[in-house]
This record gives C-alpha cells, structure tokens and sequence, in this order.
C-alpha cells in the first residue's frame, strides 16, 4: 500500500538541517548542468550561426528521423506481442512473456556490439561469406539502418510492459457490444480498443523516444550521426568545445519537450484508466489458424533480440578460447568496474537520504522543486552531463579533472534520480501511523528516524543501492570522457575492442553485463514485490 | 470545583479551504477517570478531533488544554511527543521490525525492563513477548498496542476504532477487558467508533456528532432516552418519530395514534408542536394497551421479536417499531396491544 503525502503531514514538522541538506545536494549535483548554459555562451561566439549552420540541422534531423523510426518500429512488434500474450490463446505464454522482456537487460552497447561483430566487416557472417564463396562486396550495415534495427529491437519492451498492464485490466464488455452491432473486427479494433489503449501506448512510446535520444553507445558504433555521437566528436575533436556544449543544449531542449509531453500523457492516462478495473477480465481469445504465425512471430523476435546477442557473445568466447587468445579477460577491468561502482553505491546512499526524507515527509515549494529538478537529470542524456563535467572540472577543479572521484561525481549525478526513487518509494510505503504513534509515545525525532523510519526502509536502501552498482558497471559515455587516463573498465573495454574490430576481447565483458543486467531486473521486480507486501 | 483533565474549544479544524470545515467549534471537557466515547458517521470529524488532541494535527482554531497546560491555541502547540498522550491506532501500529518485547520497550529509558513483564501480564500476553508483531492474531496485536502505549503511562489513551479490524466476539471480549483495564489503570480514554452499541457499552459520557459538529453530549442513557434531535434518535438505535402536540401539565404529548406520555419535554410549552421520538423499548406488550395495531412483519432475535405494527387512525395510518418478548408466539396480521413507558419517550429538536 502507498500513502500518500498528505498522511504523513507534519511529521519532523520544520526542519531547517534537511532542508539545507537536500537544497546543497541538489544544487551541487545540478550545478555543472547549469555550468553547460554559461559554457556555450562564449563572448567571441555567434550562437544563432552555430545553431542554424547546415551541419546543426542535419544532426537534429537524424535525431528525430530515426527516433520517429525507433518509436514507430518498437511500436510495431510490442503491440502484436502484448496482445498475443495477455489476449490470446498463443501457447506458451508466460515462456513468451518473460523472454520478450528480456531485452530490457542488454545494453545499448553490447546491442550495438553484437550487431556489428555479427554483420560488419570480420564479422562472423563477413568471414563466412568471405571464407566459402570469396565474396568481397558487402552492403553497408552502418549509418541508420544499423542504428534503427538495434534500437528498435532493444526498445520494444517499454511499450510492451506499459500496453501489456493496459491490456491486463482491460475487459471485453465495449468490443462485444460494438461487434454486436455488426462491426468488423477490424473496425472493432480501429474504433474501439485502439483509442483504449492510445494512452499507454504514447507513455511507452514517448520512453522510448526519450531512450533514442540519449542513447549514446548504439548510434556511436553504428556511426549514425544523431546528437549524442557529434557531441562526443565534438569533444574528441576539440578543435570547438562551445560547439559541444550549444550541441547538448539542444539535445537537453528536445529531451524537456519530450518529458513535458511525459508528464502531460501520464496525468491524462489517469483519466482514461477509471472504471476498467471494475471490468469482467474476458476469456482468452482462440487464435485458430493464426496460431503458426503468431508463434514464428514471437520467435521471430525472441530471437533477434535476445537469443542473437547471447549466441554471438558466446560464439566470441568459444573462438578465443580456442585460438587461446590471451586477452579474453582482462581482470584488471573487471575490478576497475567492480570497485568504482561499489563506491558509487556506497557514497550514494548518505547523500541521497536527506532529500528523500525531504521530499517525501514535507510538502513544501522547496520540496517539490527539489524533486522536480532532480528528477530533470534523470532524463538528460549521459553524454550530456558527462560533458559538463568534463568543462566543470576543467575550469574549475583542475586537480580532479580525469580522477577517480570526478568519475564517481558524475556518476553520483547520474544515480541520484534513481536512487531517490527508489528511496522515496519505500519511505512512502512506511505506514504513517508507525512513526506517528512513536511520537505519541513519547519519542523524539531523532529516535524515531534511527530506530524507526531507518530500519523500516533498510531493504530499499539496500535494494536501490544494488541498483545503482549494477547500472553503474553499464555505464559508457561519463566513463569514456571522465576515467583517468589508462583507467580501463568492461564498458570501455568492449567500446575499444568493437571500434577496433577486435570482437573476441569485447566478447567476456559482453556476457557478464548482461547477466549483471538480468540481476538487476531481478531487483527491481523483487523490490516492488516486496514493497507491495511487506508493510 | 475540580479542573477537567482535558478542556476543548471552539476547536477547527479546515483541511481546504474548498471543503467544509470537518471539525466545527466543538467544545467539551474531560474528567480524570472517565471514558469518553465519540460517535458519528464516517466522516463526521471524529478521528480530526482526536488527532488534534494528540498533536498529530494542527487545527485552525480553538483552545486545548490538558492537565493544567496549554497544548495549543493562537500562540502554543505542543509537538506529540511532550504532550504525554497515548493513542492506539485503529490499525495498531505496531512497529514489524521489533519483537512484542522491544515494541513496548520501545520509548522506555533503559532501567525500566521489568516494565515490560507487568505489562505483558496485565493485558494477558505473557508467551509472546518474544514474537514479532506479523506472527500475532489481530486481538493479541492489539493486546501489543495497549500494552505498549500504558507501559509509557500517559494520563490520557486516545483510541481511534479500536476494535474495527477484530471479528464480532473477539470485539466484545476486548472491549470488556479494555474497559476494565483502563478502570484498573484508573487511566482516562477516549473512544472514537461509529458502532453505537460498542459506544453504548463501553462510556462513561458519550458525544454525538455529525458533519463536523457536536450534536449531543450525555451518559449512555441519557443519550438512548432522550435524544436531543431527529439524528441522534436515528442514529443511535432505532427510533418511532411522531408528531404531536404537548398536552397542558407538560408530561405528556397528544398524537394522531394517541396519547404517549413523556418525561421530556427539551423545554418545549404545553401547546407547542413538537416531534417525539418513541423507542421500541417503551412500547410494552399488553392486551389492554392505549396503541393497537396488526402485525406487518417480525424478525425473531434470540433474545427479543423485532417487529413493525400498523396503526390506524383519522388522520392517516402509522408505522411503529416495538419489542416483543421472544417467548410469546406471534403471527403476521394479528391485532396487538401496547402500553407506553414514558421514560423511553422525549420530545425532539425538529431540524437535524
Ligand atoms: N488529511 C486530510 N486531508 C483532507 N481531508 C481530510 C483529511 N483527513 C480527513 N479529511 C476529511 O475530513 C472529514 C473528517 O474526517 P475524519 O477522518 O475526522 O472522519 P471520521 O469521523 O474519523 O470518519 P471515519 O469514521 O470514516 O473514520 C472527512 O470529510 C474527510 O474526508
Ligand atoms: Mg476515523
């Protein structure tokens, strides 16, 4: 059960130290994204001509052309798939239900990676080809077909877990009466269940929008030029580093329109939604002769996207293991990785609780701003704020400019929003009545916050710290632009390997983020499991 | 002239300002000693008058005091835990990360454990101090909360529906033994529950609201026999609304069914129009009885006949709610008879 706000109200009623705690939190943590807007205005720079030069267009034309493509596409393969399996009679369903999600484990990268040392050039089926039939010429797979396939296969799921949750409450009782009144089923569905699930398919879709624009590691490999990779070129070029900054400025422009179109869908769905519940959930539907090519479709894109990515990682490994290429593992990033992460996850815990008490036990302006604009750096782009950091620290700590705690700084910016979801939600899952019976007991506040409120929501912390670890280890574009220099992690690891075409050593750092990736799904439908029964 | 342990006015209390106020200057004092019980439909203000009292809420307006402090009015309030103000929880509240034990050692300072074995005894829970508080059956966590709230001995135990989330039988067993703790405790309380039996049984003094305001303050008694208008009459078990008119000498009131005597007469003149509330308790079976009607319909209780007659009269037929005692046999359309006890009769306010 969730209580809202205004159950708790008056608890730790004014409390000056939290609030200057979480305000500084969050301003320090904003602050090198603010730094952004005064680096790209260089007295000596004419910004309109950096905006409307030809270049700018064509790099927010690719951006939107192939989020417009991703959207589409994801949307495309997610309904089909939401509806064979919480509509129909498919048969195995919940093997289908769980193993389209499982997309949602593997990063952009390892997407992108696997693609490429499939298809590109000494790829498994480039050196095939070459090897029996001595072919030579070979289409392109770069560039935005590359970028489209990976992301749309990688995105489905958004739309799928929001249309399949939809569809779930959903009865039948509308779609019968119109077919009663002599409607096709086509009609039926144009008219009458599309419109029904209009708002939770614009909430997945509008995700996976957010997803393509700040994808960083796919488009790079795949060599598409959308914001994200003519930023990093930008920067790696260095030839005009204000040109990066005006660049990101309107990659975080696009991206706000995006999330106040978020916010405006998700306030109407709520409309929309009333009433379903009460709805007779309908039989499944007998799919007939239809069965055959339902099943190859799903097995279509099971196996594209999730089975391909395992196959050729594992196919990598084999093959250095059997030319005993001595890199295959490079345990020094492994640890690199591992310890970074670790504390990430540790440092982020004392520094996100004092805003998550903040806003979730006051309502105040201060605590709705603060909320808000941390949940703002949730949807910047890694690039973005990897690059502010990059000209924060530049100008500003020079002694930590490419150091571990810079690193872990950025990476601390990144987390934060996550966390305090995280922590929020299971601070809001806290039955009021226990903090405030304590209170009548007698207790102080300090009591009841280390004794009570701390203890009660010790597996959300806990739980949200995992998290970050885990997202932390996935981590690439703040990694490649902030590590000290030599500093190697699994993420670079595979992002050097694959520019270099050097497949095998990207191959084991591959295979263990995924399974990494698949633990933290496993957190996550742990923790709302159990913030669901456990109060 | 002894100070009440507890003094409330004009309190207010506005959530928004859209809405009307769901406390509405209500004003009432407290002995030490007494049970207080507040009654009224869901939603009437009860459970914001009794955070109020505890601190958990800040009214817009009044005056409380309690054991010769102020805990709030324009200037003052006192935060929850100075206030020395137990409140049990309708849901108990019981903290799920600590054993039965360390939930009622909770707010005690450390020297204080054998505490905890007389609390423990004293509400009749002495095997499980060692369990947490999931593993209790919903009497013995209430058990818990009572326990845990009188180990800090506070002068004053708010309960809000205590015994909403326990099972019939289960609910009257504890309501006794609540009681009858809290006599022996010679602690005060006050009782919030919108079950007027339960408010019935358990009060020294009840108070009747609805929508915000306080409707009636009396004994139990007081309250069944003379309710002060046509809500309370309702609301607090069933009720026979009739108009009439009191007749001269005032002690009793003339009806189109009848004359019913009354000992109440709310200050009304002999002459006046008035509405009269008749409970079945004062309508008595007798063959030579002044109200005569054939039996619409009955339920048989166990321990008495529930049953609707109909009686005929000049200006109209009537419907009266009476009693019948289980052991006589009774068939539907057959004439009856009833003579009226006047100490279950009051005249009543016309408006709500
Ligand atoms: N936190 C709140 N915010 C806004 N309105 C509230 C809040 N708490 C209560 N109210 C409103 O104030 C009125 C009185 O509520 P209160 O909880 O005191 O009623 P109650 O008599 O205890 O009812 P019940 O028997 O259902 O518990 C109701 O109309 C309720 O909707
Ligand atoms: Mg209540």
């Amino acid at each position: 059960m969730l209580y809202p706000y205004k159950r708790f109200r008056l608890f730790f009623r004014k409390s000056p130290t939290l609030f200057i705690l979480s305000s500084t939190v969050t301003f320090v943590l904003f602050l090198p994204v603010l730094y952004l807007f005064l680096r790209a205005y260089e007295p000596d720079i004419h910004i309109p001509s950096f905006i409307f030069q030809e270049n700018t267009l064509k790099i927010l034309l690719n951006t939107l052309l192939l989020a417009l493509a991703v959207t589409f596409s994801a949307t495309m393969i997610a309904l089909p798939l939401a509806w064979l399996t919480v509509k129909t009679d498919l048969p195995w369903r919940r093997f289908w239900t769980v193993l389209t999600m499982l997309p949602l484990s593997i990063p952009s990268l390892i997407g992108g990676f696997t693609f490429i040392s499939a298809l590109g050039q000494g790829g498994i089926v480039h050196s095939f080809l070459q090897n029996i039939f001595h072919l030579q010429k070979f289409p392109n797979i770069y560039g935005f077909t590359g970028a489209w396939l990976v992301l749309s296969l990688l995105c489905y799921p958004y739309i799928l877990l929001s249309v399949r949750g939809t569809l779930q409450k959903m009865g039948h009782s509308q779609e019968e009466a119109a077919l009663i009144l002599g409607k096709s089923r086509w009609q039926v569905f144009k008219k009458i269940t599309l419109p029904r699930l209009r708002p939770s398919i614009s909430a997945g879709a509008l995700l996976v929008t957010l997803y393509t624009f700040s994808d960083f590691a796919a488009v790079s490999l795949l060599q598409f030029n959308t914001f994200t990779r003519a930023i990093y070129l930008e920067y790696q070029g260095s030839f005009n580093r204000s040109y990066a900054a005006i660049l990101s400025l309107l990659l975080v422009f696009i991206t706000t329109i995006i999330i106040s179109l978020e916010i405006w869908t998700r306030k109407k769905a709520r409309y929309f939604n009333t009433g379903s519940c009460s709805e007779r959930v309908a039989d499944t539907i007998p799919l007939g002769k239809w069965k055959v090519p339902a099943f190859l479709f799903c097995s279509i894109i099971v196996l594209f996207s999730v089975v391909l990515p395992f196959s050729v990682c594992s196919y990598w490994i084999i093959r250095g293991l059997l030319q005993g290429e001595p890199l295959i593992i490079r345990w020094k990033a492994v640890l690199n990785s591992f310890f970074v992460s670790l504390y990430t996850a540790l440092l982020i815990i004392p520094i996100t609780i004092p805003t998550a008490f903040f806003t979730s036990r006051y309502q105040t302006m201060s605590s709705k701003l603060i909320e808000k604009t941390s949940y703002i750096t949730f949807a910047l782009p890694g690039i973005v704020i990897a690059l502010s950091l990059v000209f924060f620290g530049a100008n500003y700590l020079p002694h930590f400019y490419q150091t571990l705690p810079l690193l872990i700084f950025a990476y601390i910016i990144l987390f934060f929003p996550q966390m305090l979801g995280c922590l929020r939600s299971s601070l809001l899952h806290v039955n009021p009545h226990i903090e405030q019976s304590a209170f009548t007991l007698g207790c102080s506040r300090q009591k009841v916050l280390f004794r009570l409120t701390l203890p009660l929501i010790k597996p959300g912390i806990v739980a949200g710290s995992a998290l970050v670890f885990l997202t932390a280890m996935k981590e690439l574009p703040a990694t490649l632009l902030l590590a000290p220099i030599g500093f190697r992690t699994l993420t670079t690891e595979i992002w050097n390997a694959t520019t270099e075409a050097f497949y095998v050593r990207a191959a084991f750092p591959s295979l263990l983020l995924m399974i990494l990736s698949s633990l933290s799904l496993g957190v996550m439908y742990y923790q709302d499991k159990r913030d669901e029964n456990f109060f | 002239m002894t100070i009440p342990l507890l003094t409330i006015t004009n309190l207010t209390k506005i959530y928004s300002p859209q809405q009307t106020p769901a406390v509405k200057n209500a004003c009432f004092t407290l002995n030490k000693g007494q049970i207080l019980t507040l009654l009224g439909p869901s939603g009437c203000g009860k459970t914001t008058i009794l955070r109020a009292i505890a601190g958990l809420e800040i009214p817009e307006k009044g005056f409380i005091a309690f054991d010769r402090k102020v805990l709030f009015n324009n200037k003052v309030f006192i935060p929850p835990e100075k206030r020395g103000i137990g409140m049990v929880f309708q849901d108990y509240a019981l903290f799920p990360h600590l054993t039965v034990a360390q939930n009622i050692e909770f707010a005690l300072s450390k020297d204080s454990k054998n505490v905890v074995k007389q609390q423990l005894e004293l509400v009749g829970l002495t095997g499980v101090a060692h369990k947490y508080p999931a593993q209790l059956s919903g009497g013995q966590q209430q058990r818990v909360a009572l326990a845990r709230t009188l180990a800090v001995d506070p002068k004053l135990i708010l309960f809000d529906e205590p015994f909403s989330n326990l099972d019939m039988s289960l609910r009257e067993k504890m309501r006794w033994e609540i009681r009858q703790i809290i006599k022996h405790t010679s602690t005060t309380a006050i009782f919030v529950t919108h079950d007027q039996k339960e408010a019935l049984s358990l009060s020294d003094r009840i108070i009747v609201m609805n929508s915000g305001e306080i409707i009636q303050s009396g004994t139990p008694r007081d309250i069944y026999q003379n309710p002060a208008n046509l809500f309370v009459a309702s609301f607090v078990g069933h009720s026979n609304i009739l108009q009439g008119t009191i007749k001269a000498g005032g002690k009793s009131v003339n009806t189109s069914i009848g004359n019913f005597p009354c000992d109440h007469t709310h200050g009304k003149k002999p002459g006046e129009n008035v509405l009269i509330s008749v409970r079945p308790e004062s309508l008595e079976l007798d063959p030579n009885g002044i109200i005569r009607g054939i039996l619409l319909s009955y339920f048989y209780k166990g321990d008495t006949i529930d049953a609707i007659i109909k009686v005929f009269s000049s200006e109209g037929n009537k419907k009266l709610r009476v009693h019948i005692h289980p052991e006589i046999e009774v068939s539907i359309g057959q004439w009856l008879g009833f003579s009226v006890l006047s100490r279950f009769v009051a005249v009543i306010d016309q408006e709500e």
